[in-house]
């Protein structure tokens, strides 16, 4: 393991005593106290046309300053997803529409000086609604009489498949295909052909989705939102409103958690219409109810999986056809859905016969978006489970079986070539892939040779293990771009400034150790302000665990653009004429072979007050994009408990060995993958999105909507395989999304080797468990 | 109504409804420590100690506060310290969305339990939701402060 | 099922007046002639209702926070909090099996400190485990107006609507008592709750089914007429009892299981 002075060192986040101790630092808290309330009037309906809107009551109640309708506001089809331009989604949302798709749609925006007379004013307003019959079950909304999306202002920035009058959000078909599927299976000695169902999610941040606009003195609107990308939400309010982008500041202060939830434009559209009409700061608090109805939740799939496989083992030919639920709007439609297929196709790349194609359609639900594992999650399900399925047939250790024929160092897939985010991929090796090692030392870990497949300990309980494997992407090649700027300050600090965002994931305090290794300074000497498109340079903004390989990137090269630039500075104060008789450490210039030496605080304040002609301030930058994309890989197991006379299963130990190149910081590293591996259980175990059949939410709060608690698992166990992958800032890859993918099939697999029993939809319920063992 | 407000040992004038509660009071007051994160009372990001004891704020009339004492992570200054540097060392602090309500309930049970299991410590912040950090970080840093192995 | 609309539109409960009687027959006056008037317990569930009242009704600070013991009783007062019952010695000493075991597992305690033991029993919700519990003790429970009625006739007949409950009275039983459960996730509202006590004779209680607890007559009669038919007296409750669904279980998975925790349970008492 190469050593590192400030990277690969568990220091704590820079925020973290003043966010632990009650700082104001969220929106909320930043917002002024005379901000008008801005809330939504919702549609009850899933699937309705507005005949009549009626505001004039609901204006009579005092303290009302603004109520919107969809007469009232700019008529411009935007999309609401943080990801890119041109935009891989339709544009197929308005700020306010005449059409309400979903229980929980915007039908009115109404802003007041308190939350009563808000509330009050909601309630007064008449709505006239055609009730049209909605399209609830996803595998039905093709050639569903219903057409969701009828307007004539929908359009795509590229082909996508969209389909307005079947349904269909985005299509992909007869693209990804290598050799000949059939023909390969007919020849197989072992063939698994099996569907799988994920179901919806919430990511549950526990901050609600919040924003606050107000005009500044330049008269320009500002808004500070809990967003994971504000230079895309400054692109998309330019858009929907019709104004320039040089008249728009968005600002992300602390959030309170993202998980993908806030990868998108929610309430600030609200906010900045209704600061722009009336002159005052507004702010819109979600509610908890609004959160779980109202924002994204994760894509529904079904998924048909084939695997063929010879005598041995080994894996001839990977089918997978996905059938996407995006819900009213098609935001994240076709990136999810590419995603599902592109990191899993590649992870078993020996099979000979590859095939992925499928569909995203409209349903009347709430609006699909980004969540992390965004795709590849569900399908992991699928493809893992599928697999141990296969490892069933063959009479095969599963985890045999995957050591067999999952993806290796140097190797590659045709895959990576052929599937982008949202169309063409560009072809990788893999540099840095230690998966092998990682499926070996969980499997030891875990005790798989003593546990597999199960113990019976009592009467009714049985103890087994499950096993599945996962990967993942750093970023998105070519696409993702992001920025650092580092300036000197007199007393030898710096600031970086960087447009990357922290959602408590720590990519500050990750950013500030990657530029202070490449300067070559204690990470203390940095100050680092994240996430204003007024004063940090561009960034994609957190998403496609992007922000330490590609912002990382940027950081680095910034720093060592600040250090050429200080040892240039240092050589001309020490009168010294070649640069590289200049040695930089601990803070401190000195001339190789003499005593004589400048230190970096006087340096500073020599090129701030001193240096008269050669006064100057420096300032560094770099900006980063990569044709690569390192894939961290993981591999879970977890050991269950099973009641075989009631189905409840108690998880004793997760595992997970994971390759994700350096850590950068290796405690947040740790709490990333052990945050995601709990997010897995709870989609596993315990979380489910529920509709009427009508299609209102009923899990739309967290007593209906469990997220797993601190009781619910006995003993997660993370480790990190040595691993250095040469595109990476000082080898390091990415790991915010690879901890969440596993745990779905790696439960279903050990329930199978408990009791024989295969479910192949989520979540794993003790009645799904028990009704399995009943029907035996 | 007019209302007195015990916080931190400091007194606070203030105006209220009868049907308001004291989440929303404390934040206009000016202690954005205390969090608003559902609907429910059930994620635990408001608590507060009321009488020592953690409550949760969103579920408190106001009106019925008068002359309690209640007490926000702001007031324990010092006494806060030690809990915020074991977690924040574990990397667990992470979004800090639940951190403040958190360490509350942590100096609290400390009071309240006596060498406690990793059980007991698990139930006593059973209600102290958290969608960050899988536990394990906090419980790491937490296990030290109560001087458990 | 009004609350369930209500949950539905999404609004908090409110109210004009926010009033403290200075004594209950005060209080009881404004509660009848006020029809738009409602007793404030924790009102962790009344909060969530988008009802607005006229005159919200404090009686916090009237001396209804206590656990007494006397000689053959204990008594709670009704503004008890669920979490200071759940770590009282005193209940724990008698009925820890029961009363603690099913109180433990709601939500938080942060929670338990706001919810009181008033409110929990005076809604006659459904997911109350607690009531499951109080209706295999010998329980009774003492009103303003009613007087003492007891818990078994309050829980299983909706006759008192607006009057004040002021304590709830457990006589102190030797015996054993067992309560079981099933939830999914840890903290979330049981799937089924059971609570079998054994003092004078078994009394079985089937609660949280999703519906309100109810006692078993006839599974009950059988186990006391041979206490060796364990297995044959859980079974009955499958048929007993009835079993609905809601989103947590189907009505079949309730039925499936019940035999099993009132096996456990009578096996912990027996």
């Amino acid at each position: 393991m190469m050593k590192f002075r400030e990277v690969n060192h568990s220091i704590p986040k820079v925020d973290g005593r003043g966010l632990l101790k009650g700082a104001s630092a969220y929106t909320d808290d930043l917002a002024v106290e005379s901000a008008l309330i801005v809330k939504l009037l919702r549609s009850p309906y899933a699937f309705a046309k507005i005949k009549s809107i009626d505001t004039k009551k609901a204006h009579k109640v005092e303290g009302i300053e603004c109520i919107l309708t969809y007469k009232d506001v700019p008529r411009i089809p935007i999309t609401r997803a943080g990801q890119g331009y041109p935009e891989p989604s339709p544009k197929d949302k308005f700020i306010l529409d005449n059409y309400v798709r979903y229980v929980g749609d915007e039908v009115a925006i109404v802003a007041g000086t308190t939350e009563k007379v808000v509330d009050d004013a909601l309630k007064l307003i008449e709505v006239d609604y055609e009730v049209l019959e909605p399209v609830l079950d996803f595998e039905k909304a093709i050639g569903h009489k219903s057409i969701i999306h009828p307007e004539k202002e929908i359009y795509t920035m590229f082909p996508m498949g969209l389909d307005v009058k079947n349904n269909i959000a985005c299509s992909y078909m007869d693209t990804m295909i290598v050799g000949d599927v059939e023909k390969t299976l007919a020849e197989c000695d072992f063939v698994v052909s099996e569907r799988y169902y994920t179901h919806a999610q919430q990511q549950t941040a526990m901050e609600p989705h919040t924003s606050t606009a107000y005009i500044d003195v330049q008269e320009r609107l500002n808004i500070i939102s809990s967003t994971q990308n504000p230079y895309h939400t400054r692109r998309i309010i330019g858009e929907a409103l019709g104004k320039p982008l040089r008249d728009i500041r968005v600002i992300k202060p602390r959030i309170g958690g993202g998980f993908g939830a806030k990868q998108q434009v929610h309430n600030d559209l609200f906010t900045a219409i209704v600061t722009l009409k009336t002159g005052k700061p507004s702010k819109c608090f979600y509610t908890r109810k609004e959160v779980n109805e109202s924002t994204f939740t994760r894509h529904q799939m079904r998924m048909d999986i084939q695997l063929g496989a010879d005598k041995e083992g080994n894996l001839q030919a990977f089918d997978m056809q996905i059938l996407s639920n995006t819900g009213a709007y098609g935001e994240h439609s076709l990136t999810t859905f590419m995603v599902a297929g592109s990191k899993l196709l590649p992870m078993y790349n020996k099979a000979r016969a590859l095939r992925f194609e499928g569909k995203v359609v409209y349903t009347n639900k709430c609006s699909a978006g980004a969540y992390r594992g965004y795709g590849a999650i569900q399908a992991n399900f699928a493809v893992e489970s599928a697999m141990c399925e296969l490892a069933a047939k063959l009479k095969m250790d599963p985890v045999e079986l995957r050591l067999k024929n999952c993806i290796g160092e140097g190797e590659s897939s045709p895959v990576f070539s052929v599937m982008g985010e949202g169309g063409e991929g560009i072809a990788q090796i893999m540099e840095s892939c230690k998966l092998d090692y990682c499926i070996k030392r969980g499997k030891k870990l875990i005790g798989w040779k003593k546990k597999f497949p199960s113990k019976q300990i009592t009467a009714n309980k049985i103890r087994s293990v499950g096993t599945a494997i996962a990967m993942q992407g750093s970023g998105i090649p070519l696409l993702d771009m992001g920025a650092a700027v580092l300036k000197l300050n007199d007393d030898g600090f710096f600031n970086l400034l960087v447009g990357a965002t922290d959602l408590g994931t720590g990519s500050d305090t990750v950013l500030s150790q990657i530029a202070a290794e490449a300067i070559g300074v204690p990470v203390d000497r940095i100050v680092i302000t994240s996430s204003d498109t007024d004063t940090t340079p561009y960034d994609v903004g957190a998403y496609a665990s992007s922000t330490t390989f590609v912002s990382g990137n940027a950081a680095r090269k910034a720093g060592l653009n600040m250090r050429e630039k200080l040892i240039e500075e240092a050589a001309k104060a020490l009168h010294v004429v070649h640069k590289d008789d200049v040695i930089f450490s601990d803070c401190t210039f000195k001339i190789k072979d003499s005593d004589e030496s400048i230190t970096l605080k006087e340096l500073s304040e020599g090129l701030y007050y001193k240096f008269g002609a050669d006064m100057k301030q420096l300032i560094a930058s770099g900006s980063n994009t990569s044709p690569k994309s390192p894939p961290p890989f993981m591999a879970g197991f977890v050991e269950i408990e099973l009641d075989t006379e009631t189905g409840k299963i108690n998880i004793l130990d997760y595992v997970a060995v994971v390759d994700c190149g350096t850590t950068i910081n290796p405690n947040l590293a740790k709490i990333q993958v052990e945050g995601g591996i709990l997010q897995g259980i709870g989609m596993a175990m315990y979380e489910d999105v529920i509709y009427s059949d009508d299609g209102k939410m009923q899990t739309n709060n967290f007593m209906k909507y469990k997220i797993p608690n601190r009781k619910d698992v006995k003993k997660i166990t993370v480790e990190f395989a040595e691993s250095y992958d040469p595109a990476g800032p000082y080898g390091a890859k990415s790991v915010g999304e690879i901890g969440i993918d596993t745990p779905l099939a790696a439960i279903a697999n050990a329930i199978y080797n408990a009791v024989g029993v295969r479910i192949r939809s989520v979540p794993l319920t003790p009645e799904k468990i028990l009704n399995g063992i009943k029907s035996k | 109504m007019k209302l007195k407000l015990n916080i931190n040992n400091k007194f606070y004038n203030t105006n209220i409804d009868g049907d308001e509660y004291l989440l929303d009071i404390l934040r206009k007051i000016g202690f954005k420590s205390v969090k608003k994160g559902c609907d429910t009372g059930t994620c635990g990001v408001c608590s507060v100690l009321i009488k020592g004891k953690p409550t949760l704020s969103c579920q408190f009339l106001a009106a019925r506060a008068q002359n309690v004492k209640i007490i926000t992570v702001e007031g324990l200054g010092k006494k806060a310290d030690k809990i915020v540097d074991l977690i924040v060392s574990e990397g667990a602090d992470q979004c800090g969305y639940c951190g403040p309500s958190l360490v509350l309930t942590t100096y609290a049970m400390k009071k309240e339990l006596k060498n406690p299991t990793v059980e007991k410590i698990n139930h006593y912040l059973a209600g102290n939701l958290c969608r960050c950090s899988g536990y394990e970080g906090q419980l790491r840093g937490i296990k030290k402060y109560m001087g458990v192995k | 099922m009004l609350m369930v609309l209500s949950l539905l539109q999404g609004g908090f409960m409110r109210f004009d007046k926010f009033l403290q009687p200075e004594d209950l027959k005060t209080a009881l006056e404004i509660l009848k002639n006020d029809s738009n008037s409602v007793i404030l317990g924790g009102t962790t569930f009344l909060r969530i209702s988008d009802k607005k009242y006229s005159t919200g009704i404090d009686l916090s600070n009237l001396g209804f926070n206590f656990i007494k013991e006397t000689k053959d009783y204990i008594e709670i007062g009704a503004y008890t909090s669920l979490r200071t019952i759940e770590t009282n010695s005193t209940i724990n000493k008698y009925f820890g099996n029961l009363i603690t075991k099913s109180l433990e597992n709601l939500i938080g305690i942060q929670f338990r400190n706001s919810a009181t033991i008033g409110g929990a029993i005076f809604g006659r919700l459904g997911f109350t485990e607690i009531n499951t519990a109080l209706l295999v003790l010998d329980c009774e429970l003492e009103f303003e107006e009613n007087g003492i009625v007891s818990f078994s006739d309050f829980i299983s007949n909706w006759s008192i609507k607006r009057d004040i409950l002021k304590k709830i009275i457990i006589k102190k039983q030797k015996g054993k008592g067992s309560y079981k459960m099933m939830r999914n996730s840890s903290a979330d509202f049981a799937i089924l709750s059971v609570a079998v006590s054994n003092y004078n004779g078994i009394k079985i209680a089937v609660g949280t089914r999703p519906t309100i607890a109810k006692l078993s007559v006839k599974a009950a009669q059988f186990i006391n007429s041979d206490n060796n038919k364990i297995d044959e007296a859980a079974n009955m409750i499958a048929d007993e009892i009835k079993f609905g669904k809601d989103l947590r279980a189907e009505s079949k998975y309730r039925k499936m299981i019940a035999p099993i925790l009132v096996k456990r349970a009578l096996q912990e008492v027996l």
